[in-house]
């Protein structure tokens, strides 16, 4: 399974906290977009605010204790993979719900680091969030924490996700090992965004509901108004999507561009590294292959498989509620 | 002989064992909503009170309201009394987000309910009227 991916990188932008008590899964329902009762080893998520907005965006995951020679699943404790930048505000926005609970949060980022196994064209057969057994890296003696290896559970496309707390073994794999740049890159042209790219946007402006991050049929949580109402009778305005100029040369600082077909606008720049950017597009009317027009450049949107598909059926199910 | 009936004593051991603090005029309650506290101890919450709680991590807004008829004063509750006899509860860490709220009942064909009418610390409320958010320096 691991030797399908070619890259292999280590996550220093992200970190984990752990979050521990008897209690610890109906506080994170609570405010929380993703249903945690469906979570197997990792389930991708968003804290909003009442407004609506995220606070951030985060990756739960189950850990495992080796208990009389078997691995158990903890009940009482998740782990959160989320951008190491923002470690206390989201520790912040958690503690102002605790106010009864006896919940312990531990800052993990020095003990456990975050791996990821990923690759060009990768289609693993497992499903989103499935935890993988990886038999050279699983190791361990009673009461220790099993080294979690999941599917990315925002999209199969991202790879294997792996915490432990040690680089791990990876003779039998033939990898090359990346640096950070190379993985955003990968994740940016797929239109999946984390950290600070997502902060106070609404979830569908930055494609969370394509990622499997939000459940809509889940009860309350905070921001769930804005949420289900946009979905169920709202229009999304805009979108953040991934493009690339057609050019040979390199290109400029495109931020804040209109971008357009003839005379009409259909989005605007958010930022570029020379031939490659993202900004967001107002969709709705628009022929997703075309090329457009940015300044004096040719401009045409990255759509990989997994991105297209999530957007024809997005736009199909509007046209289908116009008429 | 005299007889002393066990429930006799345990009424009066849970009203009178521990310390407790007395709610002057931070939560009012109006009068329909003690009229129907008194209906519901005459007919199903005998030698019960009405307590006000509050959690957090519920509800759309992030906290939740929760009404209960309970027989259990704790230490750090505040208590009203109506003739000396305790109506209305709430303990301490409540009684921060419910400061100057009024307390009514609403009998509607959609709902027959308890609800806090309008509380000035909070930030927003959700229609259910069950839910709210704190304003942030309550946190």
């Amino acid at each position: 399974m691991l030797k399908k991916l070619s890259h292999f990188v280590r996550l220093e932008n992200r970190a984990i906290i752990s979050i521990k008590g008897r209690e610890v899964c109906e506080i994170l329902q609570g405010i929380t977009t993703n249903d945690l009762r469906l979570i197997q080893q990792s389930q991708s998520t968003l804290f909003l605010g009442t407004n609506g907005r995220i606070i951030s965006e985060a990756i739960l995951h189950r850990p495992q204790i080796q208990k009389n020679g078997s691995w158990q699943y903890c009940n009482d404790e998740i782990w959160m993979d989320i951008d190491r930048d923002l470690k206390s505000s989201i520790i912040n926005h958690i503690k102002k719900f605790l106010i009864r609970k006896k919940v312990s949060i531990s800052d993990y980022s020095d003990q456990l680091q975050i791996f990821q196994f990923y690759g060009p064209n990768v289609v693993l057969e497992n499903q989103e969030g499935e935890p993988i057994v990886d038999p050279e890296n699983d190791l361990s003696e009673e009461g220790d924490y099993r080294n979690i290896v999941a599917v990315d559970p925002r999209s199969s496309s991202l790879g294997i996700r792996m915490i432990t707390n040690d680089m791990p073994n990876l003779q039998q794999n033939d990898v090359k090992i990346e640096n950070l740049d190379h993985f955003e890159m990968s994740r940016l042209t797929q239109a999946i965004f984390e950290g600070k790219e997502v902060i106070n946007k609404i979830p569908f402006q930055v494609n969370f509901d394509f990622w499997n991050s939000i459940n809509l049929n889940k009860g309350c949580y905070v921001g769930q108004e804005l949420t289900a109402r946009s979905y169920h009778t709202g229009v999304i305005r805009k979108r953040l999507l991934p493009f690339k100029i057609v050019s040979n040369d390199n290109t400029g600082n495109l931020q804040d561009l209109i971008i357009s077909h003839d005379s009409q606008e259909v989005g605007k720049v958010v930022k570029n590294i020379n031939n490659f950017g993202i900004a967001n597009i107002n969709y709705l009317d628009i022929n997703l292959e075309k090329e457009y027009q940015v300044g004096d450049k040719i401009l045409s949107l990255i759509l990989q498989d997994k991105l297209r598909s999530n957007l024809i059926k997005y736009i199909e199910l509007i046209q289908s509620r116009k008429s | 002989m005299l007889r002393i009936s066990k429930t006799l004593f345990s009424t009066l051991t849970n009203f009178n064992r521990f310390t407790y603090h007395t709610i002057n005029d931070q939560i009012k309650l109006t009068d329909f909503c003690i009229q129907e506290i008194k209906r519901k101890q005459t007919t199903k919450f005998t030698n019960k009170f009405l307590r006000l709680g509050v959690d957090g991590a519920q509800g759309c807004s992030g906290f939740k309201y929760s009404f209960n008829f309970d027989d259990q004063v704790l230490e750090d509750d505040y208590v009203l009394k109506i003739q000396n006899e305790i109506i209305f509860v709430v303990d301490e860490i409540t009684l921060k987000f419910v400061n100057g709220c009024i307390i009514d009942y609403e009998n509607k064909m959609i709902r027959a309910a308890f609800y806090v009418q309008e509380n000035p610390n909070a930030e927003k409320s959700c229609s259910c009227k069950a839910s709210f958010a704190p304003k942030p320096e309550l946190l």
